[in-house]
């Protein structure tokens, strides 16, 4: 396992990496509809996104709309592709080829 | 890793795709109930009024696309819960490209019979499904080709109830697909 697959094979991670693959190319999702999604915390959703923001697999992008903060996030092409990657993984392992 | 281990992940992997997938793509349904109500208005008014249709028909339109907007803001602009893709975007400016189109077509050659103007509309709403289609959810499609079925049948079988006809099946259509949408719940 390199270090992106074993960033994203922490359960939680995963499944944000997961939910944002559902998006269309060039779609954004508001930061709160994720944390209500997947029934996280604003704090331990934040800091999820932190670490993979960091590992450039996720796009998060802050705005202000009518004076209020909004948080954007979306996959990057990146992240996209380690996920994929880390489901062949899975695939394989499923095969007995792991 | 296990094979049961990757198992449940993969499980927790389809979930989570799932679940964002039902949860942006619900508020399409609205798009469709208000299509439904303009659909089944329109054609219903087609077939009461006769020749004087087209002027409620370019009033009916007019509305559409401001509710359409006013929803697209709500659910998909910057105030909302998604910002679509660039793709989505030249969807909701096709369909507003063929409204456009039917007005001036129907202004241009002068189409004034009920028949005329439920063809015209309900071919080329078959038409935009189709392509929206093309480019998105194959749902899309099968209503295009449910509304050219509907609009044929209507047209060989009762052509002086075409509107009605057209009205009823589109806007029913309309309604399932709608309802659908807003029912869907996670995997």
């Amino acid at each position: 396992m390199n270090d992106d697959t074993l960033l994203i094979h922490q359960p939680t991670r995963l499944k944000i990496m997961a939910a944002l693959a559902a998006l269309e190319d060039g779609a954004k999702v508001d930061f709160m509809l994720l944390a209500d999604e997947l029934e996280l915390t604003k704090g331990n959703l934040g800091a999820h996104l932190a670490k993979l923001e960091e590992a450039r697999l996720v796009k998060v992008e802050k705005a202000f709309v009518n004076r209020k903060p909004k948080t954007w996030l979306s996959l990057t092409s990146r992240g996209r592709e380690v996920l994929l990657g880390y489901i062949r993984e899975l695939e394989r392992v499923v095969r007995g080829k792991g | 890793m296990n094979e049961r281990d990757a198992l449940k992940e993969i499980a927790d992997i389809k979930a989570a795709v799932q679940g964002t997938a039902t949860r942006v793509g619900r508020h399409a349904g609205w798009f469709f109930l208000a299509a439904a109500v303009i659909w089944t208005a329109g054609f219903v008014t087609t077939q009461w009024l006769g020749n004087d249709s087209r002027f409620v028909w370019i009033g009916l339109n007019v509305i559409g696309i401001g509710v359409c907007a006013l929803l697209a803001r709500r659910f998909f602009g910057k105030r909302g819960e998604q910002i679509v893709p660039a793709v989505g975007r030249r969807m909701g400016l096709w369909f507003v490209g063929a409204t456009i189109f039917d007005v001036m077509l129907g202004l241009l050659l002068g189409l004034t019979a009920p028949e005329d103007i439920t063809l015209l509309i309900a071919l080329t709403a078959g038409l935009s499904f189709f392509v929206a289609g093309s480019v998105g959810s194959y749902k899309a499609q099968l209503l295009g080709v449910f509304l050219w079925c509907a609009t044929l049948v209507g047209r060989l079988a009762v052509p002086s109830y075409l509107p009605l006809v057209v009205a009823l099946s589109g806007g029913v259509a309309f309604l399932a697909v709608g309802i659908s949408f807003l029912l869907r719940r996670e995997a």
